[in-house]
């Protein structure tokens, strides 16, 4: 079987390498000769991919929002089906090895499908919370546009819900959804204060973990520990520290 | 005591059931009424002073716990409602667009449009982003995957072809194409 015909389709071209956002595709990038080692270009995605989603799942709120990635296995997945389907199968052995790549092709869909998936499920548990937020969310890149297009969407769609249902039968004081509660928050919050499983990419410092006992510790490069989230959040989003 | 016995037992019921219940419209709108009864009592007992302050303490006591018995009720009111939505959203990813027989009989035809919206939403999203969410839910263990056609004469598309599905056939076809029938209940995985 002629591996040339699924390398030949250029999908990964110079633009695709070059306008990565983060520390980490950038170091991947520089490593890969770009005209050739397409097959590595897609590897260096799936392990991308991958961290993405670990750390998604690990994390009680939504991360910053690896869109390059998700547009780029978008471009993979196209190139790698259009080929498939083009490819025309001549006897068994080729048969094996073109289903294989279908079943790479629909692992990968899976992966990335889980993630936006995943992402969507804690935008709609958080979502009063998240549009009251979302300059602060939109700034750190945490959510695209069509992200915020569906959690407004999806507040409407709720609110509406629970007007139609419960609040438009109320007496006019209790009729918003948020009056006379300040003791209580009516709104689901992320829990920030779980524990995670962490690794330390770079260098930090002494960093304070409790405001109890006045505790710091040294976050040095390597080290991996078990926090709560709160106090590494801010290093989470600058990629200094990994979920895993 | 008779305070939001009634919301209790509401939530409650969310628990019992394995799926939902039917939705409570008797107890919730008895709840509302419970509501509008304790705002109008608690407006009255207030027009009876000039000044709130001016009331006897055992009064503003009670006024307290009536309020805070409201408020209650509305938060469970409003907790039922959510909770069901909820169930009702994740339903859409398991089963698709259209709502299975047995579940449609508990839902509330408020609850069934929430159900269209919901589908709507992710519709519109699916679009933006350009991934079929809906599909790939499962993690593929194999590329092909054998099923039971559980009804005749309806044609199916696939990857290579056309293929006409026989009641009772067995086929062994592509984990891609045959996701959509599954979900639409007309084959059966093995």
């Amino acid at each position: 079987m002629s591996n040339v015909e699924f390398e030949d389709l250029g999908f990964i071209d110079g633009e695709d390498l070059s306008y990565s956002a983060s520390d980490d595709e950038n170091f991947i990038n520089n490593d890969l000769n770009r005209d050739n080692f397409t097959n590595d270009a897609i590897n260096a995605d799936i392990k991308l991919l991958s961290k993405a989603w670990v750390e998604e799942q690990c994390a009680p709120e939504l991360l910053v929002y690896k869109e390059s990635i998700v547009e780029r296995m978008k471009d993979h997945v196209k190139g790698m089906q259009e080929a498939l389907n083009a490819h025309r199968v001549t006897g068994i052995d080729e048969m094996f090895v073109s289903s294989l790549y279908q079943m790479d092709l629909d692992r990968i869909r899976f992966s990335v499908v889980k993630y936006i998936r995943l992402r969507l499920q804690k935008i709609e548990k958080h979502v009063f919370y998240i549009l009251e937020n979302a300059k602060e969310i939109m700034k750190a890149k945490r959510m695209n546009q069509s992200e915020l297009k569906y959690a407004k969407d999806y507040c409407n769609i709720l609110h509406g819900h629970l007007k139609a249902k419960v609040l438009d039968h109320l007496p006019e004081k209790y009729a918003n959804i948020k009056s006379q509660s300040d003791q209580e928050k009516i709104f689901s919050e992320p829990d920030l204060d779980v524990f995670v499983v962490c690794r330390v990419l770079r260098d930090i410092g002494s960093v304070e973990i409790s405001n109890e006992q006045d505790a710091q510790i040294e976050l040095r490069k390597g080290d991996e520990y078990m926090l709560r989230y709160r106090p590494i959040r801010k290093f989470i989003f600058d990629e200094s520290i990994e979920l895993i | 005591s008779t305070l939001c016995t009634r919301a209790t037992k509401l939530l409650e019921e969310l628990g019992r059931s394995t799926w939902l219940a039917s939705y409570d419209e008797v107890g919730v709108s008895e709840i509302l009424r419970e509501i509008r009864e304790k705002e109008s009592e608690i407006n009255y007992t207030l027009s009876l002073a000039d000044d709130s302050e001016s009331l006897p303490e055992s009064v503003r006591i009670g006024l307290a716990m009536h309020h805070s018995s409201l408020l209650r009720n509305k938060r469970c009111l409003l907790a039922y409602v959510n909770r069901r939505a909820t169930l009702i959203s994740e339903m859409y990813w398991d089963t698709g667009s259209i709502i299975p027989e047995d579940k449609v009989a508990k839902l509330s035809q408020r609850e069934i449009d929430f159900f269209f919206n919901y589908d709507k939403l992710v519709s519109n999203y699916v679009s933006d982003v350009g991934f079929d969410l809906a599909s790939d839910i499962r993690p593929p263990k194999d590329i092909y995957v054998e099923v039971r056609s559980l009804v005749g004469d309806k044609n199916m598309e696939t990857a290579s072809g056309k293929l006409q599905l026989q009641k009772g056939a067995y086929y062994l076809i592509k984990r891609t194409d045959a996701n959509s029938f599954i979900q639409k209940g007309l084959i059966e995985e093995i």
